[in-house]
């Protein structure tokens, strides 16, 4: 895996971290346990990554729209949650979630500006 | 700006949360003393900001520097903690990292929050008023 720069590492991590905490809080809830497969790949300048878990399917069994809350001018009305699915649409591309024999598949692509070069011998 | 640990961290020791607060002139300054904000902790963060905002000070400034990650469980505990203060009392940040900041961008919750580079240009004289 090469080397990435801080701007594409923070925001992978913060895309894993999205899709996991979404996997702990609702495929495997309250106190489910269960494993957690993660790979990654260099894929042309991208980095291409799948996450699979074992858990409950996804409502409808369908990625959420993730549309960015709206921002009231009410301070009372201001959203505390619903930006998760906003951030990881904001960042990745290509995400994919299939279900299938009783397991969730995510998948997505991280823009990386990864040199083409470097990756031909994959 | 180097972290100080007072005896406020005594406080919040029990839920393993570090938060150090001191007073600069009327505001309260609270300097998160964890890398990371994120589901884990995202609870004892709100949990540990209420004691401080109970104090009463209308300017409370939270230090984010020595914060490299906060996620979406992160960000919704410091809209909390600002709901929690009301609207007649601020909630103000300062020293966003990159990761950071760009969650506070892309949700646009930048435009809720007083967003200052540093602890040094968030007391500063004007920016009380500002």
């Amino acid at each position: 895996m090469p080397r990435l720069n801080a701007d594409v590492s923070g925001s992978l991590e913060l895309v894993l971290a999205e899709v996991l905490n979404n996997i702990v809080k609702h495929a495997y809830p309250e106190g489910q346990e269960g494993p957690i497969e993660v790979s990654m790949h260099t894929r042309g300048e991208d980095i291409e990554c799948r996450v699979k878990d074992f858990g409950r399917a996804m409502p409808n069994e369908a990625l959420p729209a993730g549309i960015a809350p709206d921002i009231p001018e009410e301070l009372d009305c201001l959203p505390e949650g619903g930006f998760g699915w906003f951030l990881i649409g904001e960042l990745a591309k290509d995400l994919t979630y299939t279900r299938r024999d009783s397991t969730n598949l995510f998948s997505f692509r991280m823009p990386a500006g990864l040199p083409i070069a470097a990756n031909q011998t994959n | 700006m180097s972290a100080r640990y007072t005896s406020d961290i005594e406080t919040t020791l029990d839920t393993r949360m570090k938060l150090e607060s001191r007073q600069e002139g009327e505001d309260l300054i609270v300097t998160v003393g964890e890398a990371r904000v994120d589901a884990a902790i995202a609870v004892q963060f709100k949990d540990g900001m209420r004691k401080f905002i109970a104090d009463g000070h209308d300017r409370v400034v939270l230090d984010l520097s020595n914060v490299g990650f906060l996620d979406s469980s992160g960000l919704g505990a410091v809209v909390a903690v600002m709901k929690l203060m009301g609207p007649d009392r601020r909630l103000d940040l300062a020293g966003l990292t990159p990761t950071v900041e760009k969650v506070f961008r892309l949700t646009r919750m930048d435009l809720v929050f007083k967003i200052f580079d540093d602890l040094d240009a968030a007391v500063s004289p004007s920016a009380a008023t500002t």
